[in-house]
């Protein structure tokens, strides 16, 4: 698939939950959010990933 | 009475018989009228007309009795070389190569004059490996058969984004065919065009085809000569049990399928795993052959011995590796050499490297994993398949990069924050909001690639 057809997809997928309980997706929601932070951080301070170093080495 | 005194028994002219130039026998008065005679150059049939003054005199005279040689030697020798040209295919096999700019590699030859060519009618799947040249093949094909005469109109249906591409690098600057492009708002335009005669070839996008009602009705309103589809593995059809599904792509060939005689079919991935689906695609090409599995593969090992081919066997992806028969050729890139036999392309050499996370990364994958672990848990407690899928699809992008997990974490926070928006929602019912959250994905997952799903 294309990026524009994969994400259309995505969006769909991506909103799926276990639960119609507000409680309970705002319980997920705050460890996604823990998550992408911790994520996004690493990612703004230009970390450099130990599979590309590793790919580079190869090619 | 009319002047006749310009026309003389042996005078050739044009404009007496629609399809021949005459020459005149006798011409004689014929009461108001005047009564032209005269024998057909092609037909040798004799031919009485009486002709009324004005049509006596739109009678063009080709050549008359006394020959001169004063005419112009530039016309002479542009109609000798035309017609030189027209007749050039009787003498070189290989026209379309000698009159191209590209010079074609051996494969590419091959599959042109070897399998294409010598079948009656052409209803093929060409699907060499990604970078083989398959337009370049199709343009030598389309370019031999125009110069034989045995097309005329010609259908080029390819992806969107890529119908500029394929009329103006492919078919003008490397074969010099001229070709119609023609989208939404050129059809809506002159909705007529494809039954234009002055034009022969038209390019059309696979979906403006599949998603304009009145573009497709136009097009399977047209008697086409040769249809070729660019990228064929997109005409999705499934068998489940008795029921099938077709997409709207599928539809729009199917239509078409039945209004030309030639038909090809062009992609470098034929089979996706599907022998159903695959066997579908087939049947656009051939509605009887294909019908049956079992019929299939008797008629792919008859064919396959001709070619010098061991037997081929139509299990998983079997019919098509490899595969050199009368329906379908596959060549692989390893296969492919140049003039002077050497490979074209580099051998492809596969190996797992490992390496270690950084204890950055090491805490990013586990605490995800860990997240990932414990709902997958708790869907399948739950019998949710769509939650599963959700967080395959998470475990992917995470060992995919850091972008990629970043972007999905940020993407599923915005989708949950929706989610939570609906739930709070005191407008809606519980009901409506239970029906809003409940979207089905069977179909899309059907829609992505064998590797998405799960």
């Amino acid at each position: 698939m294309t990026e524009e057809e994969r994400e259309p997809i995505d969006q769909r997928i991506i909103r799926q939950v276990l639960s119609s309980d507000p409680a309970e997706v705002q319980q997920e929601c705050d460890e996604i959010r823990r998550l992408h932070a911790q994520a996004e951080d690493l990612l703004k301070r230009g970390h450099h990933e130990a599979k590309f170093t590793e790919l580079l080495k190869v090619l | 009475m009319a002047d006749t005194s310009h026309l003389v028994r042996g005078d050739i002219v044009s404009g007496l018989e629609p399809a021949e130039l005459v020459e005149i026998q006798r011409v004689a008065p014929f009461g108001e009228k005047v009564l032209v005679e005269g024998v057909g150059l092609s037909t040798r049939r004799y031919i009485k007309r009486p002709l009324a003054p004005d049509a006596l005199a739109s009678l063009t005279k080709v050549r008359g009795k006394a020959f001169t040689l004063k005419g112009d030697s530039s016309l002479f020798l542009l109609g000798a070389e035309a017609e030189r040209i027209r007749i050039a295919h009787q003498f070189d096999p290989l026209f379309a190569m000698s009159s191209s700019v590209e010079d074609p590699l051996p494969h590419q030859v091959e599959a042109v004059y070897r399998y294409l060519l010598p079948l009656p009618r052409i209803r093929f799947l060409l699907a060499d490996d990604t970078g083989a040249g398959k337009t370049i093949m199709t343009g030598l094909l389309i370019k031999e058969l125009l110069s034989c005469g045995v097309i005329r109109k010609i259908l080029i249906i390819t992806p969107s984004g890529l119908t500029k591409q394929r009329k103006e690098e492919e078919l003008e600057e490397k074969f010099s065919l001229h070709s119609r492009l023609v989208n939404g708002a050129s059809f809506e335009a002159e909705p007529g065009q494809f039954a234009r005669t002055e034009e022969s070839m038209f390019i059309v996008s696979i979906d403006v085809l599949a998603r304009n009602e009145s573009c497709l009705r136009a097009a399977a309103e047209t008697q086409w000569d040769l249809i070729m589809v660019d990228e064929a593995h997109k005409l999705s059809a499934y068998e489940y049990g008795s029921k099938q599904e077709e997409s709207e792509r599928y539809r729009a060939i199917k239509s078409l399928a039945r209004r030309t005689d030639h038909l090809l079919f062009l992609t470098a991935t034929p089979h996706r795993g599907r022998k159903d689906t695959f066997r579908r695609l087939l049947l656009l090409l051939d509605e009887d052959l294909f019908q049956k599995d079992e019929h299939v593969s008797d008629m792919v090992r008859e064919q396959a011995a001709q070619y010098g081919k061991a037997a081929e066997d139509f299990e998983q992806e079997q019919p098509i590796a490899k595969a050199r028969n009368r329906f379908f050729l596959r060549r692989l890139k390893e296969e492919m050499v140049d003039w002077d036999g050497r490979p074209l392309f580099r051998d492809r050499h596969t190996r797992t490297i490992g390496y270690d996370l950084t204890w950055e990364e090491k805490e990013l994958y586990d605490a995800v994993t860990a997240y990932v672990r414990s709902k997958r848990k708790e869907a399948k407690e739950k019998k949710n398949r769509n939650v599963e899928l959700t967080l395959m699809v998470m475990q992917r992008r995470l060992v995919s990069s850091l972008y990629a997990i970043t972007r999905t974490l940020h993407n599923r926070l915005s989708a949950l924050e929706q989610v939570l928006r609906l739930l709070r929602d005191p407008s809606r019912s519980e009901a409506e909001k239970k029906r809003l959250l409940r979207v089905p994905l069977t179909p899309l997952i059907r829609a992505t690639s064998p590797s998405m799903r799960i």
